[in-house]
């Protein structure tokens, strides 16, 4: 966890370090970007068991709760992820952890999506 | 004439010619293989697990790829169609944005720690959707 740190203090900071504004827009910008697989993961933890009580007023067994909630947190705890893993690294770099972190979490998502086709969801 | 201007065309010149260069080929060569070849840091070893990795990596991209290519369902809002069609993408492209993250920004770490990552994608990236064989 320290290397990345050191290659950084070995260079010289000046004109390779990118400025506070810049570090700052590219977070925001991918907190927004986050913030779409936040709200799909509320809409499903809100949506299903609506639906399901809907149509079999059946209500949702822990496992499926447990997926409904995995679903919420998964981009808040990737997002955070990457926000310890982009510290005092360079701009590039935390741009593409951060890319690479929200395609992790569109992956993780879609798994979850295809649970209840084999998981039951239903108490 | 055209003779000797055919001759100075296939010539190789004399080493005394001043747009002569010498190739440095030779000396490189002479260091022998798998000497100044490799990038340093980097054993052959390890080059072969990164290249196991980089195999498992791709099978997962395809599978990925496949599953975002069976046709979804739609629920009449455009932008939400969209939305899933780009979260399609951004899932295939997720297995080689995290081999690529792995192997860039782990350069200067020990080696357990670079395959650590690798492994962890393997485990958080299973397409469960493919093989379950729910999506086939």
């Amino acid at each position: 966890m320290a290397q990345p740190a050191d290659v950084e203090t070995a260079e010289p900071a000046g004109p390779r370090r990118a400025p506070v504004w810049l570090s700052w827009t590219v977070t925001i910008v991918f907190a927004v970007l986050y913030t779409y697989p936040l709200w799909v993961g509320i809409g499903n933890a809100v949506g299903y068991p609506q639906t399901i009580w809907e149509h079999y007023h059946l209500g949702i067994n822990p496992g499926g709760w447990a997926l409904l909630v995995a679903g919420v947190l998964t981009a808040p705890a990737v997002f955070g992820c990457c926000l310890l893993l982009g510290r005092s690294r360079g701009i590039l770099a935390r741009v593409l952890i951060y890319a690479a972190g929200l395609c992790v979490v569109s992956a993780v998502l879609a798994s979850l999506t295809i649970a209840p086709s084999f998981v039951n969801f239903i108490a | 004439m055209g003779a000797d201007a055919d001759d100075e065309a296939l010539s190789w010149g004399h080493e005394s010619d001043p747009t002569h260069v010498d190739s440095a080929g030779p000396d490189d060569a002479a260091a022998g293989p798998g000497g100044p070849v490799l990038a340093p840091g980097t054993s052959s070893a390890m080059l072969v697990v990164f290249g196991v990795f980089g195999g498992i990596y791709l099978l997962y991209t395809v599978a990925w790829l496949i599953t975002a290519m069976q046709p979804g369902y739609t629920t009449g809002n455009a932008l939400n169609d969209l939305m899933t069609q780009i979260s399609s993408v951004l899932a295939v492209l997720a297995a080689p944005a995290w081999f690529i993250a792995a192997l860039a920004l782990t350069a200067s770490r020990r080696n357990w720690v670079r395959i650590l990552f690798l492994v962890l994608g393997i485990v958080v990236l299973l397409p469960w959707g493919f093989v379950s064989g729910r999506i086939w």
